[in-house]
């Protein structure tokens, strides 16, 4: 007898039922639901329920919507054809951004392009003012260059190449000065850069003109001067001649362009003219050999006074002292009369300027007691430091002349001790050595010169 | 099969018979062959549809599911692999499909119990049983399948839902037990407990509804 399970198959009618079970399992089934009346009326009620549900027939999938999916199906299908998409829709997606970012840049790059052009201006005001003061040195030693060797060449007496030479010196500064509205205008309206090309061609015939203008223009040459004070007096309608033309044609740029750089210019110009540094300041490039033109020849200046000689650099000197305010009155205010007289009548207060006038009118006239007395007064009276150079190198040269070595020698000393890396230092210097060599002195005075008191210490 | 001797087949013109398998269809269609898809539809449209009504036991939410069935196959045919049948990859879908419509339903439903029943405008709108004839009808022979439908519809109705799925899958869409596990995500032991314990409750709601198989071969009515 088996211990068997009469329901064992149960659990398989199910499988039996739906024929998933394997055929042998089935038959085995099969042989057990013979005898097994429980089992056999299980599967009798599955069957039941199968047979009456299957009554439910199918029901027709509706056409809504088939043609759609179709179409929908269609497209992916064509998709996968293609190809993968992943690169299209990266690039799709990368695409924005870095067109984005592009168009932020280039609007940055844009931006900043414009503040550097802004401020920009400012900064070429700057460039301007330094780069009008660097190329105003080319016409300074050029144009000069040029028509004193033409004044050079020709040959003229005394006065006609001082008349040259007055506005020569001058000139080319002030044009360059006048180019600054000029230059502005061309920067305003041509943009930065633009200026200074169209200036240099703008300059290009004035300098020719100028340049021609020294031949051309040049006075015939007057009589031989008979007296340096007429000479001196002559020159200053013949710079402004000169000049004169120059200017009023800068004027009237200067009034036509209406430009504050104009107003400027007139001012710097105004008081330069008023300056006496400013005088000061231009006179040594052509006063200094004017002023040892006669210290390098005392004796001949003094013992036979010739007037061929010395005329030409004391009226030169005389001249250069005073054209510039001719020269720039003349220019500015347009009005001849006005320039100075140079008569030597003194006011009863004088100060070291016209001082000095008059010791280099005297000096020019030959007259060393005279030039001396108003070489010792213009000191007296407060010169500069460098002015008082000059003179005191001066008064060494004329006192050594006159014989008065304690004098020449506190002269000479105290040049020294003005400015001891002087040019006038060196020349004073020199003629102590000079003097000291041609007098021989004691062999303790010789070194001991920066210990020699001057008798009259007290004009220290 | 590679997909490349596939796509080959698919694209000589080869008459896309009933010979080909689902899964070789689906490749095809991977492969962009919109023929592959169109044949799948056309063979498995209407059991997919029925298991759609029978499941949610409403016309129009069937047609519903149905088409976003289908859209969901299309869009998914990239990650279709063909390591299990095609039929369980798509009743897998149908089924997840209508298991969220229900529970929308029922959410409806319950938000909307104390409203009004609207009237049924024909069989569109009605839900399976509903359109239970009076049992006092003249059984006419004609009219037999009409009125024993929705008794069965009912008594498929009243099912609970996972006992339904089963009996649904197994006995009208003809998926075996193993499939029909996988496809809802349970054991086979209990895919074919869930399927005794529907067989029994049928039987009784067929009895209850007056209806059993001599009835129903003989084409009489339960009232009959």
């Amino acid at each position: 007898m088996k211990a068997q399970n009469p329901h064992a198959h149960e659990d398989r009618l199910l499988d039996f039922a739906y024929g998933e079970l394997p055929s042998t399992e089935a038959q085995a089934l099969e042989a057990h639901l013979q005898g097994c009346v429980r089992c056999a009326r299980a599967l009798e009620d599955i069957r039941g329920v199968r047979v009456t549900m299957a009554q439910l027939s199918d029901e027709p999938a509706p056409d809504a919507g088939l043609e759609s999916l179709l179409a929908y199906a269609n497209q992916a299908a064509r998709r996968a054809a293609a190809g993968p998409e992943p690169k299209p829709s990266r690039w799709r997606r990368w695409l924005l951004p870095v067109a984005g970012l592009a168009a932020v840049g280039t609007l940055g790059i844009l931006s900043i392009t414009v503040n550097e052009n802004l401020n920009l201006a400012p900064a070429m005001k700057a460039a301007d003012v330094v780069g009008a003061k660097s190329p105003g040195a080319a016409p300074e030693v050029s144009a000069p260059s040029a028509l004193e060797a033409k004044a050079e060449a020709a040959p003229a007496p005394a006065a006609a190449p001082l008349a040259d030479d007055l506005p020569l010196d001058k000139a080319p500064k002030r044009r360059d000065r006048g180019a600054y509205p000029e230059r502005s205008v061309e920067w305003m309206n041509a943009g930065s850069g633009g200026g200074l090309d169209t200036r240099a061609s703008k300059l290009a015939p004035a300098k020719k003109q100028l340049a021609d203008f020294g031949q051309k223009e040049r006075p015939p040459p007057p009589p031989p001067p008979a007296q340096t004070v007429a000479v001196a007096a002559e020159p200053q309608p013949v710079a402004q001649a000169v000049a004169g033309p120059r200017y009023d044609d800068l004027a009237k740029e200067e009034r036509s362009s209406l430009r504050l750089g104009g107003a400027s210019l007139a001012r710097e110009v105004a008081d330069e003219a008023e300056a006496p540094d400013g005088l000061m300041a231009n006179a040594p490039s052509a006063a200094a050999p004017a002023g040892r033109a006669p210290a390098e020849a005392p004796k001949p200046v003094a013992a036979s006074k010739s007037v061929s000689k010395a005329a030409p650099a004391a009226s030169r000197a005389a001249v250069e002292e005073d054209a510039p305010r001719s020269a720039v009155g003349g220019a500015l205010a347009g009005k001849a009369d006005q320039a100075p007289s140079p008569t030597p009548a003194s006011p009863p207060a004088l100060s070291w300027q016209d001082l000095s006038r008059q010791a280099q009118a005297a000096a020019s006239q030959g007259d060393d007691l005279r030039e001396l007395r108003f070489l010792r007064e213009a000191l007296s009276a407060g010169a500069p430091r460098t002015e008082r150079v000059r003179i005191l190198n001066r008064l060494c040269e004329l006192e050594s002349a006159l014989g008065q070595d304690s004098a020449a020698d506190e002269s000479c000393n105290r040049a020294l001790a003005e400015s001891p890396n002087s040019r006038a230092a060196e020349v004073a210097l020199r003629k102590m050595k000079k003097r000291s060599v041609s007098q021989p002195a004691p062999a303790s005075a010789a070194p001991a010169l920066p210990r020699t008191e001057p008798p009259n210490g007290g004009a220290r | 099969m590679g997909k490349g001797s596939t796509r080959g087949s698919m694209s000589n013109g080869g008459v896309l018979g009933p010979e080909i398998s689902d899964e070789r269809l689906m490749l095809a269609f991977q492969a962009g062959d919109a023929r592959a898809f169109e044949a799948l539809v056309r063979r498995h449209r209407a059991p997919v549809f029925n298991f759609i009504l029978r499941f949610v036991g409403h016309r129009s939410r069937a047609e519903d599911v149905l088409q976003e069935t289908w859209l969901k196959v299309v869009r998914s045919a990239r990650e279709y692999e063909p390591k299990a049948k095609l039929t369980t990859w798509l009743y897998t879908i149908a089924r997840n499909l209508c298991v969220d419509s229900t529970r929308k339903e029922s959410y409806r439903q319950a938000s909307s119990l104390e409203a009004p029943a609207a009237g049924t405008d024909g069989d569109e709108g009605r839900a399976l049983g509903e359109s239970l004839p009076d049992e006092g009808a003249s059984p006419e022979r004609g009219a037999h399948n009409a009125r024993l439908r929705p008794l069965l519809e009912r008594a498929l109705a009243s099912l609970p839902e996972e006992q339904r799925e089963v009996f649904i899958l197994r006995e009208y869409s003809g998926i075996p037990f193993k499939e029909i596990a996988e496809v809802t995500g349970v054991s086979e032991n209990t895919v074919k407990s869930r399927m005794r314990y529907a067989l029994e409750a049928l039987r009784r709601r067929l009895g209850e509804l007056g209806v059993d198989g001599d009835l129903a071969e003989d084409g009489r009515t339960v009232a009959g």
